[in-house]
């Protein structure tokens, strides 16, 4: 009754859509469980370097054990963020299959957004919970800290937990929008390189992927509170930790819908507007 | 008519590299660029369920005709109506009614098996229950892949995958199906069955199909209508029989043969016709072109062996780029140069 029902809805594309990248990424499985190993490889040394620098000089803004949380927390989520453009786009703009996509009756831009969501969905799903499993455990300083369960009422533990989950779901969508909009950059560029390259180092230098956001120079607190990367990790890290909590948790959340709308919708008229004038491969 | 397109034209702008020891550096500040006529004011017309071949040399403008006309191209002059739509305006609502197939390209997912594709194509094309059981039923057992439904796509020959991909365009029920050379480095039995499902599916359910192909094979077996596209221009637009007879009616005989020979066209050839090929002789091995209603095929083979042993032999048609060149060349009023 209720596939009948999603067929007939407008959405059945795009849900459909978002089913079958998820089986395309489920068939790498191996490549997604490696992914716990070298990304907790790489969570150990980005602790050990902040372990590091607390030593050389405490730091005010966050104390370590918040700054290692916040840096395990990252380290789970990194697949939030991509290191270039979806390498299917890349190919179908060279090869010129991207003429098969414009002969669907969809708006592009979702279909693309609804496989940017699937794989940064699955794959952290994947990777994410052993890594915080094993992050949990480890000894003091290198452990994940949760918040104290114990000092918290059953109100409070609710609203945590509630927006915990708001804000990584909001941040997965925002992640999937920004992966989105590289992807839409190579095609109204016609390029994989150049340009493009550069997006993703903006992304998570200022998404907190190579320091922590609270701990960038005052000067430079302004504009990168500005910009939507903070919504992909940073926020969801800090509420984690408490950091962010109660009316600045909802604050954030919103700030994060605001973007993701705006990006969805720059993708989508971005995208439209540029097929128009693409050049397809191919005669 | 289902289809009309009226003095289309498109140029595109191609950067050049300028001569020079610092040309890469001078390309930073300005790019040069020179223009390329891809289409210059095609017309034509096509009326529902015809199946009509599109030829062309390479470069001749046929895809992009075939792009605009999917709507994946924006001209720049010019109209083009199909079903009352113009494809580019209302590119979602065309392309619901369309199949297209691009022979050097796939539509299917590489990692999944061929029936997690089409299950997304379905759900892509909004195809309701009923249509879809009826598509399904006479597609997959029409085109014979039901064997290797559930196998991965990277795991099928390009016979298979071919098969697959037009299915896939049709799962939709479209009124109008494109094809871009879907026969290409297809082996002899899987371009038998393209074909004759093609057939079908023009005959008895009225899809109109337009076909691109460089293979003569492919028109000669489907199409009654052919239209010739040459350097962005229609040149010729009727039946295939009428384009050979009007441009060039003349058959080529490959002739293999054994023991010293020195051949000519004797006067009794030459006289109705008959030329040989200088630039196709190779060793122990000529080509003759002759015109099949001055001298019929039989009568010549008779006429030759009693001057040289034969130990093969080959009656085809003249390469259809030879045929379009040769067309253009009148068209234009060019004198052919031999």
């Amino acid at each position: 009754m209720l596939s009948i029902l999603v067929s007939a809805m407008w959405i059945s594309p795009y849900l459909s859509n978002l089913k079958i990248q998820a089986r395309i990424v489920l068939q790498y499985r191996a490549q997604a469980w490696a992914g716990v190993f070298t990304q907790g490889v790489f969570g150990f040394i980005r602790v050990s370097l902040m372990i590091a620098l607390f030593k050389a000089q405490p730091l005010q803004a966050m104390s370590l054990e918040q700054t290692v949380t916040y840096v395990w927390f990252t380290q789970m989520l990194l697949t939030f963020i991509a290191w270039g453009p979806d390498p299917l786009i890349s190919a179908m703009v060279k090869d010129g299959t991207l003429a098969y996509e414009m002969v669907r009756p969809v708006r592009l831009s979702l279909m693309w957004y609804m496989r940017s969501l699937s794989f940064r969905g699955v794959i952290p799903l994947m990777r994410g919970l052993p890594i915080m499993l094993i992050a949990s455990l480890l000894p003091k300083p290198l452990r994940l800290t949760w918040p104290s369960i114990e000092g918290m009422s059953v109100m409070e533990t609710a609203t945590w937990a509630t927006t915990m989950v708001l804000c990584l779901a909001v941040a997965w969508l925002l992640a999937g929008a920004i992966n989105n909009f590289i992807n839409i950059a190579v095609v109204a560029l016609m390029s994989d390189d150049g340009l493009v390259r550069l997006m993703p180092v903006v992304v998570f230098l200022f998404g907190g992927l190579i320091m922590p956001m609270p701990l960038f120079p005052d000067v430079m607190q302004g504009f990168i509170k500005a910009m939507p990367f903070v919504g992909i990790m940073d926020m969801p890290a800090r509420v984690f930790s408490g950091h962010l909590a109660g009316i600045d948790a909802l604050m954030a959340i919103l700030f994060q819908c605001v973007w993701l709308l705006a990006i969805v919708a720059i993708n989508d008229l971005w995208l439209e507007s540029r097929l128009k004038r693409a050049v397809i491969q191919g005669g | 008519m289902q289809i009309e397109v009226k003095q289309l034209q498109k140029q595109f702008k191609v950067p050049i590299k300028q001569p020079g020891a610092f040309s890469t550096l001078r390309q930073l500040m300005k790019r040069e660029y020179r223009t390329i006529d891809a289409l210059k004011g095609v017309e034509f017309s096509i009326s529902r369920g015809e199946l009509i071949g599109y030829l062309g040399p390479n470069g001749a403008g046929k895809s992009t005709t075939i792009k605009a006309l999917t709507g994946i191209l924006v001209p720049d002059s010019g109209t083009v109506v199909v079903n009352g739509r113009v494809p580019w305006e209302q590119r979602q609502a065309h392309v619901a009614t369309i199949g297209v197939v691009f022979g050097q390209k796939s539509q299917l997912w590489w990692d999944l098996p061929l029936s997690d594709s089409f299950e997304l194509l379905r759900a892509i094309y909004r195809v309701p229950d009923d249509i879809y059981r009826v598509q399904w039923e006479w597609l997959i057992s029409g085109m014979g892949i039901g064997d290797y439904l559930h196998q991965p796509v990277r795991q099928l020959s390009l016979g298979q995958r071919m098969r697959a991909e037009l299915v896939a365009s049709l799962l939709h029920r479209p009124e109008i199906l494109f094809l871009d050379e879907p026969t290409i480095g297809l082996d002899a039995t899987s371009k038998r069955i393209v074909r004759s499902f093609i057939k079908t599916l023009n005959r008895e359910y009225g899809t109109t199909v337009l076909l691109t192909t460089h293979d003569m094979d492919d028109i000669e077996a489907l199409c009654q209508r052919v239209m010739v596209i040459d350097q962005g221009h229609l040149a010729f637009d009727g039946s295939l029989d009428t384009l050979r007879k009007r441009v060039h009616n003349k058959r080529r005989l490959t002739l293999e043969y054994s023991g010293n020979l020195q051949f000519e066209v004797d006067q009794r050839l030459s006289a109705a016709g008959v030329v040989l090929l200088h630039d196709e002789i190779q060793q122990d091995k000529l080509v003759l072109e002759f015109d099949p209603e001055g001298f019929a095929p039989h009568e010549l083979i008779k006429h030759i062996s009693e001057g040289i042993h034969i130990r093969d032999l080959l009656i085809e048609n003249p390469p259809i780029e030879e045929i379009v060149h040769r067309l253009y060349a009148q068209y234009t009023g060019e004198r052919y140069v031999d």
